[in-house]
């Protein structure tokens, strides 16, 4: 059982950190498809970085350039350009997605993946003395540092967005820009700022599936991550706590799905969609309650 | 003088709106520009304001000569505007409200009483809400209240308010009447801009009246009496009112028997009522009382829970398709929301809701021959303008939407029209004329329920009237025997 919340809470993880920036972009009334994108070229960019500079600590400073750069492309077309948000979104994912393997061939010969990082290039578990011999919860202070890093986010980004003028701006934008407007703000400016912050949590949160989770990077190994970081946000309604936990639920899905592969009597191809199932019966079924920013997605 | 205008003028494309307009507010007056919808009225307002750019002439503030490039401009300079339409956002709270835009430090506090500019409201209280409740959890009054407040948070000397009355009740436009005579004690300067004249006697104390872009009188309030003022505003005397057929009522057409709703809303509580066939029923009442569950339990949107409604003497089960096409008229609650679709072209919005009948459509092909017709004869029997069927309907003002509604309604001769706020946010001339056609269609035998928030327009119509209080019936009165007192008493259930 143990070993099942360990693992839940590693792949709740990267969503946990792309959530965490998708409700950055959301509140300030932008629809973010592209969390996906962002967490891909993240994963892509901290792989290759941590391959050249044989450090993971290197690559997170890229990473978060990176994120920021791709969310930029997204906040320039919704907000300069005046493009539909979900068009934009889809552009951007298939601009990392096709650009990621070109990339991967031009350095390193194969469009498939980048080379294995050596056990000193990536992240490693950090053990906190005597939490992590605590019994029980102990497992939780066992963990990689973007973990911890997951973990405390949620409540960093409560206070930001509940107790300070950066916050406040950002729900204004989303929910009514032009009385943001009225009050001598400029809502894109904020929209801005919430992007590329946003951008760079997502691609955090690819990082860690290349050179924390997995010791490579692969073509488009988010595989929808980014789309259930969206699912989960929803279903915490744009909140940081209740996504956390939401997210932490969908990790768990999916580490039950690995789990349950090892069990023959089920098709395994069955088992793996069990993620994307509960991402389907969650939409479906809770997420009619959640109360979206009313301004999102509006073209001004 | 503290503002002065001197021979501003702007034009529009179409349109001249202020055609070299000069006059002065006193500092520490409550100064009215009334007129028309369309007078030119708040164009004027706006452009002190930063809203929009004045193409010749000046205007001066505090003798020095201004022209502010955006509200903020105007803002900092000590102008601030409160909008018909409010400018805050439902989901935050109060507080956060009157933050927006000028939080101070990074870091904010849930509350802050301790603000200076604030501190006179808070002292002098009856607000009757605390600054960490969310504005959607508010009246559309204490919303205003809000408004004020977010405008001395941000030290303004100088209040605009565009018709602050239009959404209010009766109750609190007192209130607010008496919180802007407090802020004049304080030393504001507060413009009103308004197009109901009783409000105009009552308050200010000079008064700017403007007809066609253009200023045709500018006097102390007290030099003016109702009468002379309707003339300066439309023009011209006012006609006599449509004379009422004195005939007893006949029928029984509406029976509401006993209903009640369980919406999320004010719900009905074993409402009864009766409308006979030539009969205008007032509906008075505080808005919230169950209005909207009532509209909407007669033409079938809001399920009941027990009770029925009958229409000439039968239980009423069919669609609100089937209702709004056999005999029943709505002209609905909120223009905007319920009535048009501001975005598509007149004659679209003419016939919304006739849209499936036989004249309009072949097949599932509209015929635009017929339907150009009947939008051309509703705009010239109600005098809609710009006489265009095919002009966007959100480019005409609210009296010009309005009396297209009213028309739509009525074009199919109903037996039953329900009439929702008729005449909200309408101009003087368009109230006249709907008022007018109303009683019109009950001296030929329609039965009218009339549901207003306005006592006068319900005093001035109904044959009966009756109050609406916490979704049952109040109180009934006869024609000529209610009183604004009576009245006021059982809406808010002091009967």
């Amino acid at each position: 059982m143990v070993e099942l919340l360990e693992s839940s809470l590693r792949l709740g993880t990267p969503l946990i950190l792309a959530a965490m920036g998708g409700i950055l972009c959301e509140r300030s009334g932008v629809a973010t498809i592209c969390l996906e994108g962002a967490m891909l070229w993240g994963a892509f960019v901290a792989a290759i970085v941590a391959h050249y500079l044989h450090s993971p600590w290197s690559s997170i400073v890229p990473c978060l350039v990176g994120g920021a750069l791709v969310l930029g492309i997204h906040a320039f077309a919704t907000q300069k350009a005046k493009a539909d948000h979900i068009i934009s979104g889809l552009v951007v994912n298939l601009l990392v997605a096709g650009s990621t393997p070109l990339l991967c061939k031009f350095l390193f010969g194969s469009p498939t993946n980048s080379p294995n990082l050596a056990r000193a290039d990536r992240f490693h578990e950090l053990a906190i003395p005597f939490l992590s011999a605590l019994p029980g919860v102990g497992f939780i202070f066992e963990e990689m540092p973007l973990t911890y890093l997951a973990l405390i986010l949620p409540f960093v980004l409560h206070r930001l967005l509940f107790r300070s003028r950066f916050g406040l701006r950002i729900t204004a934008a989303g929910e009514d820009p032009d009385t943001l407007l009225s009050c001598g703000v400029k809502p894109d400016r904020v929209r801005w700022v919430a992007l590329c912050l946003g951008g760079a949590l997502a691609a955090l949160g690819g990082a860690f599936l290349s050179v924390s989770h997995a010791s490579q990077f692969t073509r488009d190994m988010t595989s929808g991550r980014g789309y259930i970081a969206l699912t989960a946000l929803i279903f915490g309604n744009w909140r940081p706590l209740p996504t956390l936990l939401s997210c932490l639920l969908f990790g768990f899905a999916d580490a039950l799905q690995i789990r349950l592969q090892s069990a023959e009597m089920i098709p395994i191809q069955f088992i793996q969609a069990l993620p994307y199932l509960f991402t389907l019966v969650v939409l479906v079924g809770f997420v009619g309650k959640a109360r979206p920013p009313s301004a999102i997605g509006r073209v001004s | 003088m503290l503002i002065e205008f001197d021979k501003v003028t702007k034009r529009f494309p179409l349109t001249t709106a202020n055609d070299s307009v000069s006059f002065n507010i006193a500092l520490n007056s409550i100064h009215g520009v009334v007129g028309e919808n369309g007078a030119g009225k708040s164009t004027i307002m706006k452009i002190l304001y930063g809203m929009y750019s004045h193409d010749s002439g000046e205007i001066r503030f505090r003798g020095e000569r201004v022209q502010f490039s955006s509200p903020l401009d105007a803002i900092r300079r000590g102008i601030g505007m409160v909008h018909q339409h409010f400018m805050l956002i439902p989901r935050l709270t109060v507080w956060e409200n009157i933050l927006l835009g000028q939080e101070g430090s990074f870091w904010i506090s849930a509350t802050e009483r301790k603000t200076p500019q604030l501190k006179p409201i808070f002292e002098s209280s009856g607000l009757g809400f605390r600054l960490t409740d969310t504005v959607e959890s508010l009246s559309v009054g204490q919303r205003q209240q809000v408004e004020i407040l977010k405008l001395l948070y941000r030290e303004s000397q100088v209040l605009i308010l565009d018709e602050p009355t239009a959404v209010l009740t009766p109750q609190e436009t007192k209130d607010l009447f008496q919180r802007l005579r407090q802020l004049k004690a304080q030393g504001k300067t507060i413009v009103i801009i308004t197009h109901k004249i009783a409000e105009v006697l009552e308050l200010t104390d000079t008064v700017t009246v403007m007809r066609q872009g253009r200023v045709v009188a500018h006097a102390p309030t007290h030099t003016l009496d109702a009468e002379h003022l309707t003339e300066l505003i439309i023009g011209q005397a006012c006609p006599p009112p449509h004379p009422r057929a004195q005939e007893p009522p006949g029928q029984p057409i509406l029976e509401v028997q006993g209903i009640s709703t369980r919406s999320h809303r004010a719900p009905l509580n074993k409402l009864k009522l009766t409308v006979r066939a030539g009969e205008i029923l007032g509906i008075a009442g505080v808005s919230g009382n169950g209005q909207e569950d009532l509209v909407e339990s007669i033409i079938g949107l809001c399920p009941l829970s027990e009770g029925k409604v009958q229409f000439r003497g039968k239980t009423m089960t069919g669609s609100t398709y089937e209702r709004l096409t056999g005999g029943i008229a709505l002209i609905p609650p909120d223009r905007l929301d319920e009535a048009v679709v501001p975005t598509f072209s007149v004659e679209f919005n003419a016939i919304l809701g006739l849209h499936r009948g036989a004249r309009f459509q072949k097949c599932g092909i509209l015929q635009r021959t017929a339907i150009t017709k009947h939008t051309e004869t509703l705009i010239s029997d109600f005098s809609v303008s710009p006489p265009s069927p095919v002009a966007t309907l959100g480019t005409l003002s609210g009296g010009n939407q309005q009396k297209l509604v009213v028309g739509r309604a009525l074009a199919s001769n109903p037996a039953l029209i329900i009439a929702a706020y008729p005449t909200r946010g309408v101009d003087i001339g368009a109230t006249r004329r709907i008022h007018d056609e109303l009683v019109k269609r009950r001296n030929s035998g329609a039965a009218i329920l009339l549901i207003s928030s306005e006592l006068d327009e319900i005093m001035a119509l109904s044959d009966n009237i009756a109050v609406l209080f916490d979704g049952y019936c109040a109180a009934l009165f006869p024609r000529g025997q209610a009183t604004e007192l009576a009245l006021g008493r059982a809406m808010v259930g002091a009967a």
